[in-house]
C-alpha cells in the first residue's frame, strides 16, 4: 500500500513536467513521438521495448513485472543542432516516463497505469530577419517557444496464459497541450515587441494488444499492435482540426545465450502516413510512415537473485514522422548504453542509460543529442 | 551478519534516493537556449504579418476650446522685446494699501512711509542674449485683466518710467529686488485718489537685439510680484511703532501685440487665454479585434513655424480625457505622450502614443478622444497651430504599426 501511495505520489509530481526528449525535428506536426521506453530499453537502443516489462510500448510485457513496482524517469539531454541559418547548443531536462503496477494478488493477471510521452512539442527556436517598415530597413529578432507536448495515460492489462503465452491490452488516453509563445524585438525600440500566445491541446484514445511468448528454448518473440484514432487539437479551447493517428505495429526476437547473457532485435513501423493529409489541411508540411529497427544485449551479474547488476549496449537506425522541410523525411540513428542494479535485496533499482544520438534530414538540418537516463524504481 | 547486510543495503539505497532526487532538481533547473532556424518557412505557424497603416481622425471631431487657464492664472507672465511672432508686455497691479495701520485691536494711527521695495523674479531667459535690462513704468490703476498691448503700451513713456533692473547675463531664475527711499518714494507711492493702489507696466530691453524673459505671476507659489511697505506708525510708544507691510500683485497679466487668429479648419494650442486642441480618433474593428499594436503615431502638421524663446522650452502634451463632454471633458492628470518644442520648429510634430491606443483597444469604455495642451500653460513663447481635420491639406493622422494575429494552428 505504501509503494502504491508512494508511486501515485511520483506519477503527480510527473504530471506536469513527463515529456520525452526535445528535438528540432519535433518542431512541426505534432512533435516528436516518444515509445515509453524505460531506462533498461533506452540503454539497448530499443531493442528491449518490445519485452522489457517496466516500458510500455507492449501490454504483454506487463506479465514480467514480479510484483508491484513503480518507476519514475528523469532525462538530462544536451543537444546540438546545425541549420543552414546557424548552430544552436541547446540543454533541457524532461521526466519522460512514470508507471505503477504489477501483479493482482491470487489472480494471473497484472495491472498498470502509466504516464509516458507521445508526442514532444517543446522547443525554442530563433531567427532573424530584416522588414521595411516606415520607410528604413529595421532588423528583427524573432524567438517561438513551446513548451508542452501530448501524454500518453495508459491503463494496461495483462494476462499470464498457459503455454508461456502472455497477452496483455492497453488503453490509452492521449492528452496534452503546447503552450507556444511568440515574440519579435525591433532593432528600433520606438516599436513594441510583438509578444502573442496560445495553446494547443490536443486529445484521443487509442488501444494496443500485445504478447510474449517463449518459443523454443532460450529464443522468445513479443509482437504487438496499437491503434490511436485522431487527435481532436483546440486552439485556445476551440476546435480547430482533426489529425489521424498512427497504427503501430512492432515484433521482436529476445535470445537468451546464457543465463546471464540476452540479446534481442526489434521493429516498429507506424503509419504516421496517415497524418499527412489532416496536416497538410491545416497549413503543415505533413508527415510519412515511420519504422525503427534496434539491436542490443544485456548481462546480468546474478541472474537468479535479487542483487547484482547489468550491463547494456545497443543502437538503432529508424525515421521520423514530421518534415521539418517539405519533402524531406528526417531519420535518425544512435547507440547507446547502460547499468543498472538492485538494492535493498531487489526492493528497489536504479538504472541509468546513456544514449548518444544522430538526427538529420537531406536539407542540411542536422542534429546530435546526448541523453542520461536515469530510472529509479520502488518494489516493496 | 545479516543485519549488517541489510543495514548497509539500506544505507545505500537512501543515498542513491537522495543523490537521484538532488540530481534530478539540479538538472531541471538548465538554461534554456534557442535553434537558429529561417522562418516561416521552418516554423509553425503563418510567420508575422506586420503592417503599417495610415488612419484618419474623426473628420469635424476636432475642436480647439480657449479659456482653460486666464491671462495672468499660468504661473508666469511674459515679457518680450520685439519677437516677430509674439511681442508682450507686462502689467501688474497691486492691492489697496491701508492709510493706517493697527497698534491694538481697536487702536490704528496713520504712518509716515521709510522705504518700499519691489520684488520681481525672473522666471527664465533666453540666455544666449546679454545686456537684458527691465524697466518698468507707472500704469493707471484703472488698466485690469482686459487691458490691451496698446493700453500697456501707451504708457510706457519716459515719463512714467519707475526704474530699471539690469539682469545680469549669468542670472537663468533670480529674484531682484528694488528699493525706494527719500525722494524716490514718490516714484513708486499710490497716487491720490487711487485708494492706495498702484499698477506697474514692464518692458525689456537688450539693445537692438529680439528676446525675452517670463517672470512669476500673482498666480506662482514663491515667484508672485510683492511690493512692501516699510512705516513708522505716528504713535506715542516708538518701541512699537515700526511696522512693515507686504501685498502680492492682485493682477498680473501679459498683453500681446498681435494675438493669433487661427482659422476655423485649424487648432489652436497655448496661447493667452490658453487653448487646447481636443482630438477624437477612430480604430476599425479589424485592430480592435487581432492586431497587436506595436507602433502609434500621432502626426500633426503645423500651418507655420513653431518658435520660442531659446532657455525657456515649451512643450506639447497629449492627455487621456475620460468622458468626451467636450471642451469640458475631464482628463487624466498625468500625459499620455510629451513632444518637447525646440526653439524653432518647422516639421510634423509626432506623438508616441502606443499605450494610449491599446488602452483603446482593450477598454472599449475609453473615449478614443484626447486633449493637446501646451505647458507651462498660459505662460508659454511657443504658440502652436495645427492644421485640423477640416483642413484640405495637413490633416492630422494616426499611424499605427500592428501586428495581426499569428496563425498558431498550422502545424
Amino acid at each position: 500500500m505504501r509503494a502504491l501511495l508512494c508511486g501515485v505520489g511520483l506519477l503527480a509530481l510527473t504530471a506536469s513536467n513527463a515529456m520525452a526528449q526535445s528535438s528540432l525535428f519535433g518542431v512541426r506536426g505534432l512533435g516528436l513521438p516518444g515509445y515509453g521506453y524505460s531506462a533498461r530499453a533506452r540503454a539497448t537502443g530499443g531493442a528491449f521495448g518490445l519485452i522489457d516489462p517496466e516500458s510500455t510500448l507492449n501490454p504483454g510485457a506487463l506479465v514480467g513485472v514480479p510484483v508491484i513496482t513503480a518507476t519514475f524517469n528523469v532525462t538530462p539531454e544536451w543537444r546540438w543542432t546545425t541549420t543552414p541559418a546557424g548552430t544552436g547548443d541547446l540543454r533541457d531536462t524532461r521526466f519522460p516516463l512514470a508507471t505503477i503496477g504489477g501483479p493482482i494478488p491470487r489472480t494471473p493477471f497484472n495491472f498498470r497505469i502509466s504516464y509516458s510521452s507521445y508526442a514532444d512539442h517543446d522547443f525554442a527556436l530563433a531567427s532573424a530577419d530584416s522588414v521595411f517598415l516606415r520607410g528604413e530597413t529595421v532588423h528583427v529578432a524573432d524567438t517561438i517557444k513551446s513548451t508542452g507536448g501530448l501524454a500518453d495515460i495508459g491503463l494496461t492489462g495483462a494476462w499470464r496464459g498457459p503455454g508461456g503465452w502472455n497477452i496483455g491490452a492497453a488503453l490509452h488516453f492521449i492528452t496534452g497541450s503546447s503552450r507556444i509563445s511568440l515574440r519579435r524585438q525591433f532593432s528600433d525600440t520606438a516599436f513594441l515587441p510583438v509578444a502573442q500566445q496560445t495553446q494547443l491541446s490536443a486529445s484521443g484514445i487509442g488501444g494496443a494488444i500485445g504478447l510474449v511468448r517463449r518459443l523454443a528454448g532460450p529464443i522468445s518473440i513479443a509482437l504487438m499492435a496499437r491503434a490511436d484514432g485522431h487527435a481532436s487539437v483546440d486552439v485556445d479551447s476551440i476546435h480547430a482540426f482533426n489529425v489521424d493517428l498512427p497504427y503501430t505495429l512492432g515484433g521482436s526476437l529476445a535470445w537468451r545465450l546464457s543465463p546471464r547473457f540476452i540479446i534481442a532485435g526489434q521493429g516498429i513501423f507506424q503509419t504516421w502516413s496517415s497524418a499527412n493529409s489532416d496536416l497538410i489541411q491545416a497549413g503543415g508540411v505533413g508527415s510519412a510512415d515511420t519504422y525503427q529497427a534496434s539491436l542490443g544485449w544485456e548481462y546480468a551479474s546474478h541472474p537468479r537473485g535479487p542483487g547484482g547488476y547489468f550491463l547494456r549496449l545497443g543502437g538503432h537506425y529508424g525515421t521520423l514522422p514530421f518534415y521539418f522541410i517539405q519533402g524531406y523525411q528526417p531519420r535518425e540513428a544512435g547507440v547507446a548504453a547502460g547499468y543498472g542494479t538492485r538494492l535493498g535485496r531487489g526492493r528497489a533499482g536504479l538504472d541509468f542509460s546513456l544514449e548518444y544520438t544522430y538526427r538529420w534530414d537531406d536539407a542540411g538540418n542536422k542534429e546530435r543529442a546526448l541523453m542520461l537516463t536515469t530510472q529509479f524504481s520502488v518494489r516493496p | 551478519m545479516a543485519f549488517r547486510e541489510g543495514s548497509s543495503s539500506r544505507w545505500r539505497l537512501v543515498a542513491v534516493a537522495r543523490l537521484t532526487f538532488v540530481m534530478a532538481l539540479a538538472l531541471a533547473c538548465t538554461e534554456e537556449l534557442t535553434t537558429p532556424v529561417k522562418c516561416p518557412p521552418n516554423c509553425p505557424g503563418s510567420g508575422i504579418i506586420v503592417v503599417d497603416t495610415l488612419l484618419d481622425l474623426v473628420p469635424g471631431g476636432d475642436t480647439s476650446f480657449s479659456g482653460y487657464v486666464g491671462n495672468g492664472d499660468g504661473s508666469g507672465i511674459l515679457i518680450s522685446n520685439n519677437l516677430p511672432w509674439a511681442d508682450f508686455r507686462a502689467l501688474v497691479r497691486f492691492p489697496p494699501r491701508p492709510d493706517s495701520v493697527a497698534i491694538n485691536v481697536d487702536t490704528f494711527a496713520t504712518y509716515t512711509v521709510d522705504s518700499v521695495t519691489l520684488l520681481i523674479s525672473l522666471q527664465a531667459r533666453d540666455t544666449s542674449v546679454g545686456g537684458l535690462r527691465l524697466y518698468m513704468y507707472r500704469m493707471p490703476v484703472s488698466l485690469d485683466s482686459t487691458a490691451s498691448f496698446n493700453d500697456v503700451e501707451s504708457n510706457l513713456i519716459p515719463a512714467n518710467l519707475i526704474d530699471s533692473i539690469r539682469i545680469p547675463d549669468s542670472a537663468r531664475s533670480q529674484d531682484f529686488t528694488l528699493k525706494f527711499k527719500g525722494a524716490d518714494l514718490a516714484k513708486i507711492e499710490p497716487a491720490p485718489g487711487d485708494s492706495g493702489r498702484i499698477s506697474i507696466g514692464m518692458r525689456v530691453a537688450a539693445g537692438n537685439r529680439q528676446t525675452g524673459i517670463r517672470i512669476g505671476s500673482r498666480s506662482s507659489p514663491t515667484d508672485a510680484p510683492t511690493w512692501t511697505t516699510f512705516v513708522t506708525a505716528n504713535f506715542v510708544d516708538p518701541s512699537r511703532s515700526r511696522r512693515t507691510m507686504q501685498f502680492t500683485a492682485e493682477i498680473s497679466v501679459t498683453v500681446m501685440a498681435n494675438p493669433p487668429t487661427p482659422a476655423p479648419d485649424q487648432l489652436l494650442v497655448g496661447s493667452l487665454p490658453s487653448s487646447r486642441a481636443l482630438l477624437r480618433f477612430q480604430l476599425p474593428e479589424y485592430i480592435r479585434d487581432s492586431a497587436q499594436i506595436l507602433r502609434a503615431t500621432l502626426e500633426m502638421v503645423p500651418v507655420g513655424p513653431i518658435y520660442g524663446l531659446n532657455g525657456d522650452p515649451a512643450t506639447l502634451q497629449l492627455m487621456q480625457i475620460l468622458t468626451d463632454q467636450g471642451a469640458k471633458s475631464p482628463n487624466q492628470p498625468l500625459s499620455a505622450a510629451v513632444f518637447r518644442l525646440p526653439t524653432s520648429f518647422n516639421d510634423t510634430v509626432r506623438f508616441e502614443i502606443p499605450q494610449l491606443v491599446g488602452l483603446w483597444k482593450t477598454t472599449k469604455t475609453a473615449p478614443t478622444a484626447v486633449f493637446l495642451r501646451l505647458t507651462p500653460e498660459g505662460a508659454s513663447f511657443s504658440i502652436p497651430i495645427f492644421y485640423g481635420t477640416r483642413s484640405p491639406t495637413g490633416k492630422p493622422h494616426l499611424r499605427i504599426t500592428y501586428a495581426k494575429a499569428f496563425d498558431f494552428q498550422r502545424p
